[in-house]
Parts: structure tokens; C-alpha cells; sequence
């Protein structure tokens, strides 16, 4: 290959990468417990699910990655929390007029919740912990939700109070 | 190895030998102006770290030129990019907020080669002789490492004498005070607890819940309290030396009385050393008991005399690089990640400061009668506690003035509870409870405000009027009521020690 064509294909293939790399850097260097950020497609309407508490919300404006730590809980539709009941899961959303992104946390075994509302089905995921980056988020004002799923389809949404802004000072709270 | 490839490696070593300059002048401009508190041994990491990249960036950057001397002026300008990386990195941001890190860096790399590049076809086109450009650079660098050694010459030989220097002599046994009481006595000082106006007025909130339980427990809080000093290590020395330093942090200020210029900063190792709080409590029979998170988290020498220190156990024990040369090169340099992959555990420091709290919750089984000094440095930055104790997973940062008032926060109702279990278990002890300075947010604060500090003193539930103390003056105060002494107390403000005018 000549010296001039080797030049091309190497500035389009940094190019492609200083165009991904906010998406592509954080993914690479997440730690094992730790998620990613997908973009997903804009949330359908779906009924409310509850009740659901964010417990621990932790935000790093100032920091390279500005991981986001988020722990809390969801409780499926009342039809899923039976015994027999199929699988479900969570997501978090976050979601501005411009975009719409999703982070997969990791389950956590709640009893003290299961115990409480009676939820007997052992499969329904009902707390979640999460730590990821935001910085692909484009700029813009989010609201995050937690969408409760059964497989890849969304059974129910709870919209948490907080509203986030992402711009050039961070990620962080409104 | 032929003639030819040997004459190669004398030219490159040569080279790179005029490279090594720009390498170690960061690491070493750095420990020059902090070398009244850092030691030589914390210089090696850094100065390690920049060579190895210096080798890596001449290796590279001549292998792309195929020119020794352009390949070593492009590592000298990779060297200065890398080392003074965090105003570029935001400048570039501030243009662009979406560019990054992982942008920036491999950009960096190409224009570098780039430059290379040119460099070589400029010596080989054109006959621009490198190799004076580079002697020009390395001179330089070399220059300025002497010229930061001269001036800190006069602090390394102060080092080296009082390294030499006989200890003090031990104060010979007073007699036993009337009554032959000996209350144990506490001194914890709260690192950077701003006072209760000055929280006021920078924040708008007051700890009401504290206030209520200092008044409703006896001590004795004064509102307008200041120190003659703003700087910790300052501070400390006039409390453990029992008299006003000797030497101190001497700076000017602007006209709305900021800091403008540090003039001179004198290490206090000595006074620390010589320890003549603790040894006063020694010489009248009491047990001494020091907590200090100033070595372990803060990497400042502090060899003070003691029968017990707290240490947290073994399994809890950590590395911390707060304080160090590593840590402020680090952070500044392009190398900044590399702290992450380096093994610091970042919750030693909230380790230390709960442990430390825990100690002074159960001082009631220590011996008696005690003298216990405790230095926590919090709510004084890094930034890893909630408001209700929880620990935060990365440290806060110090632009975000709320990090500091959720540590504010937590430090208030934590020492509550300790005092108050300390209190129930010895009610005749005597508290001396203070701040070293106020809040100063990175020291662009007006002097006056930052050196405010909180005090409050209980004294065997008696009255004790402190108002308007310095943190030296309270300490006269109490020793003068419990052993007789007669040390000059001085009521209302001292001027500022270290202002030059």
C-alpha cells in the first residue's frame, strides 16, 4: 500500500474514532461491576409502575468519567409479583427531547422489599444498583425513569423527581 | 555493533541525555518549592514516571522523523504538553465541552509526530541545525532546576541542622498542682471547621443542633475566635510549642485582603519534634495520646512524642498520596489516570477520621490521668463523607463548595456523639475543642475570614470565659486554671503573624 494511502486510512479511521470514542472510551474501560450506556429508542407510553425509591444517588461532575451511582428499587405490576409469574427486570432511562439512553443495572435481592409488598415471585427483580459514565449523553435536560421489563418487552415506567442537565460543567443535578 | 551503529547510539544517548532536563524539571520544580514539607523520597515516582516517558517519546518520535535531534525536540515539547496537560486539556474543552480526555491525547500524539516530522525535513531541506535548538532547550531546563535548588537551599540546610540539632531537654517535674488534681484533658482540632458565622455567611445555614448541644452540655463557645495563622502546619506549631512560632507562613495580601503572594513557608518539623504540649503533660504524670491523620493521609511529617498513638488496625491501614510530589505532578500531567491504576485506597481517609472519632468515644478505658491530642482533618478536603456519615465512592471535588458542607455537616453531629459518650464516661475531664483555620476554598478567601476559627471548651462543666481566644490563648487559659501556670493570655484579636506589609 502506498505511504499516501496508508496516510488515508489511517486519518479516516481516527477520524471514526475521535467521533465514538465518548461512547467507545467509557465502555472499554468500565470496570467488571460496572454498566454501560446504551441509546435506545423513545419510550412508549406505559402505565405507572409503583411504588419504587431511589436510595443512593451519587453524581462526579468533576471527574474524567463522571461515573453516576445510582441503587434502588422497583416493584413489578401486582400480575407479576404472583409465584408462576415470568421473569422480569429493570432499566434505567433517561430521556430528553433529543435523546433517549438506557442502563441495564445490576439486580439486587431485596427481601426486605419482597417481604413487605408480598412480592412472592422469586424471579421479579425488585432492587437495582448501577454505575456508569453519562458523558455520550448529548447535552440537553433529562428526566431518568425505571422501566420494569419481561424479557425485551416494557411492562411499566416510575419517573423519579430528579431533572439532570448535561453540559460542558457535567453531568449533575438540575 | 559496527562503527556506524555505535556512532547512532552515542548520537542518540546524546540526545536524549539533552532531553532528560525537560523531563525531571517538573518533578523536581514541584519538591523545590514544597521541600519544607515533602521529602527527597517522594520525588523518585515521578521523576521515574517522566523518564521512562521521555525515553518512550524520544523512541518514537525519532523512529517517525528518522532524526535524533528532531525526534528530542519533539519529546521535549511532548514532555512540557504532558506535564502542564490540565490548562490545555481545558482550554480545549472550554472551546468544545464534548472533547475529551481520549480525544486530546492521541491528537496530541499525531501532532507531535507531525512536528517531528517537519523538524527532520527542516534539518535536512532547509539545514536548520537542531541540534543548537536543543542545546538552547536543555540548558534551560537545567538552568531552572539550579535556579529552584538555589532557592531552596536556605530550607534544605535548615532540614539538615535540625536533623542534627540534640532534642530538647525534658521541662524538669513541676510541683503537683493544689489539691493534687490531674482531670484528664482532651484537644481535638476539627481541620478546617469553619465557625458557626462564617458557615453563616458563606453557606446561610447554621448547625443549630450542635450549637444546642454545646450550650446544653456546658462548654464554653466563643463566636469571634481567630488565629494569628491560616495555615495548618503554623497553627499546630503555636499549640504544641506553647508559644507563638518562631518562624511562620509569611505572604502579602491584595488590597480587598486576599491572598496575593506566598513570601516564605518555614517547615514546623522542629517544634512538632521537640512536642512541648505533650511533654508538659508527661512531666506532671499524665499518659499522652496522640491521633494525627497529618502523616499517614497528609504525607506531612509530624514526629510527635507520645506514649500511645492511634493507629487504625492492620487490615485497615492503606496508602494515600495526598501531599505528595507524585500527586501534584500527577495531577496537573497528562498522566493523571495513572493515580487510578496506581494501589491508594481513597477510603483510608474516611477510615482514619471514623476510626479517630470511635477512639475518643471510648478515651473513658484509656489510662489515667490522660492527655489526649487528636487531629482530625475534617471537614478540610478530600471530600468523602455525606452529610450522614455515608462515605462517598469518589472523592467530591473542590470546585463544588457543597462537597465541603456535607463534610461540615457530617463533622458536626459525628463529634457530637463522640463528646457525648466521652462526656457521660468522664464529666470532671476538661475539652478543648477548636478549628485551626475556617473554610478557604483553595485560598481565595479574604485572610481575615479564612483564619476565623470555632472554639469551644469545656472545663469540668465550670465557666470559662474564651470568647474572643485564639486557639493558643484558650490553651494558656486552661492550663493557667487546672496547673497554675502563669502564661500571658491575650484577650481579643492577634494581628496575622505571617502578613508582610
Amino acid at each position: 500500500m502506498s505511504r499516501r494511502a496508508a496516510g488515508l486510512v489511517f486519518a479516516l479511521a481516527f477520524g471514526v474514532y475521535l467521533w465514538n470514542a465518548n461512547e467507545w472510551v467509557p465502555r472499554w474501560l468500565k470496570a467488571p461491576d460496572e454498566q454501560s450506556l446504551r441509546k435506545a429508542a423513545p419510550l412508549a407510553d406505559l402505565p405507572a409502575a409503583e411504588p419504587f425509591a431511589i436510595d443512593d444517588l451519587e453524581l462526579n461532575p468533576g471527574t474524567r468519567l463522571q461515573k453516576v451511582f445510582l441503587l434502588g428499587w422497583i416493584l413489578p405490576p401486582p400480575a407479576w409479583r404472583e409465584p408462576g409469574a415470568g421473569a422480569t427486570s429493570c432499566e434505567i432511562v433517561f430521556q430528553s427531547r433529543r435523546a433517549e439512553y438506557r442502563v441495564a443495572p445490576e439486580a439486587q435481592e431485596r427481601k426486605d422489599i419482597r417481604d413487605i409488598f408480598g412480592v412472592e415471585n422469586p424471579a421479579a427483580a425488585t432492587g437495582f444498583r448501577a454505575r456508569f459514565s453519562p458523558v455520550a449523553m448529548k447535552k440537553g435536560y433529562y428526566r431518568m425513569g425505571v422501566v420494569v421489563r419481561a424479557g425485551t418487552n416494557d411492562l411499566a415506567v416510575a419517573w423519579a423527581s430528579h431533572v439532570f442537565i448535561q453540559d460542558r460543567h457535567g453531568f449533575r443535578i438540575r | 555493533m559496527n562503527a556506524t551503529w555505535r556512532r547512532r547510539a552515542q548520537a542518540g544517548l546524546k540526545e536524549f541525555a539533552c532531553v532528560l532536563p525537560v523531563a525531571w524539571y517538573p518533578a523536581l520544580f514541584v519538591y523545590f518549592r514544597n521541600c519544607a514539607e515533602a521529602s527527597f523520597a517522594q520525588v523518585w515516582f515521578p521523576l521515574g514516571l517522566f523518564t521512562a516517558a521521555a525515553a518512550a517519546f524520544f523512541l518514537a518520535f525519532a523512529g517517525v522523523a528518522r532524526h535524533a535531534a528532531a525526534g528530542g525536540l519533539a519529546a521535549m515539547a511532548a514532555l512540557l504538553l504532558a506535564a502542564f496537560w490540565r490548562p490545555v486539556e481545558q482550554f480545549a474543552r472550554d472551546l468544545c465541552w464534548t472533547v475529551r480526555y481520549w480525544h486530546l491525547v492521541p491528537l496530541a500524539l499525531v501532532g507531535l509526530g507531525l512536528l517531528a516530522a517537519a523538524l527532520s525535513w527542516a534539518a535536512r531541506r532547509r539545514g536548520v541545525r537542531l541540534e543548537r535548538v536543543r542545546t538552547v532547550f536543555a540548558a534551560l531546563f537545567a538552568g531552572l532546576i539550579v535556579f529552584n535548588f538555589v532557592r531552596a537551599a536556605p530550607v534544605l540546610a535548615d532540614q539538615m541542622r535540625d536533623a542534627l540539632r540534640v532534642a530538647a531537654a525534658v521541662p524538669e517535674s513541676p510541683p503537683t498542682p493544689a489539691g493534687g488534681e490531674m482531670p484528664n484533658v482532651y484537644f481535638i482540632v476539627l481541620d478546617e471547621y469553619a465557625p458557626f458565622d462564617q458557615l453563616e455567611k458563606y453557606y446561610g445555614v447554621r448547625p443549630v443542633e450542635f450549637e444546642a448541644f454545646l450550650r446544653e452540655r456546658g462548654f464554653n463557645v466563643s463566636a469571634t475566635s481567630r488565629n494569628p495563622a491560616f495555615y495548618t502546619a503554623d497553627v499546630l506549631a503555636g499549640l504544641i510549642g506553647m508559644a507563638p512560632p518562631e518562624k511562620v507562613t509569611r505572604f502579602t495580601v491584595t488590597a480587598d485582603r486576599r491572598l496575593d503572594k506566598l513570601v516564605d513557608c518555614p517547615s514546623q518539623e522542629t517544634v512538632i519534634r521537640e512536642s512541648r504540649l505533650m511533654e508538659f503533660f508527661k512531666a506532671r504524670g499524665y499518659v499522652v495520646y496522640v491521633a494525627s491523620m497529618l502523616g499517614d493521609i497528609f504525607n506531612v511529617p509530624t514526629p510527635l512524642r507520645a506514649d500511645e498513638w492511634f493507629v487504625l488496625p492492620h487490615d485497615q491501614r492503606g496508602i494515600s498520596l495526598e501531599n505528595t510530589v507524585a500527586a501534584a505532578v500527577l495531577e496537573r500531567s497528562a498522566f493523571e489516570p495513572l493515580r487510578y491504576l496506581l494501589p491508594v485506597d481513597v477510603h483510608f481517609y474516611n477510615r482514619m477520621v471514623e476510626g479517630i472519632f470511635r477512639w475518643i468515644e471510648e478515651a473513658g478505658t484509656l489510662k489515667s490521668p490522660r492527655f489526649l491530642w487528636a487531629h482530625v482533618t475534617c471537614p478540610h478536603g478530600p471530600y468523602l463523607f455525606e452529610a450522614d456519615g455515608r462515605w462517598r465512592h469518589e472523592p467530591g471535588g473542590n470546585d463544588d463548595p457543597g462537597h465541603y458542607l456535607e463534610q461540615h455537616r457530617y463533622v458536626s453531629w459525628r463529634v457530637a456523639r463522640a463528646l457525648d459518650a466521652l462526656l457521660a464516661q468522664d464529666p470532671g475531664g476538661v475539652v478543648l475543642l477548636m478549628s485551626d483555620h475556617s473554610i478557604r476554598r483553595n485560598f481565595r478567601l479574604p485572610v481575615d475570614d479564612m483564619a476565623r476559627i470555632f472554639m469551644a471548651v469545656y472545663c469540668r462543666g465550670e465557666k470559662l470565659d474564651v470568647e474572643g481566644l485564639s486557639g493558643l490563648d484558650a490553651e494558656w487559659l486552661v492550663l493557667n486554671r487546672l496547673f497554675g501556670t502563669e502564661f500571658p493570655v491575650v484577650r481579643g484579636p492577634r494581628p496575622l503573624a505571617g502578613e508582610v506589609p
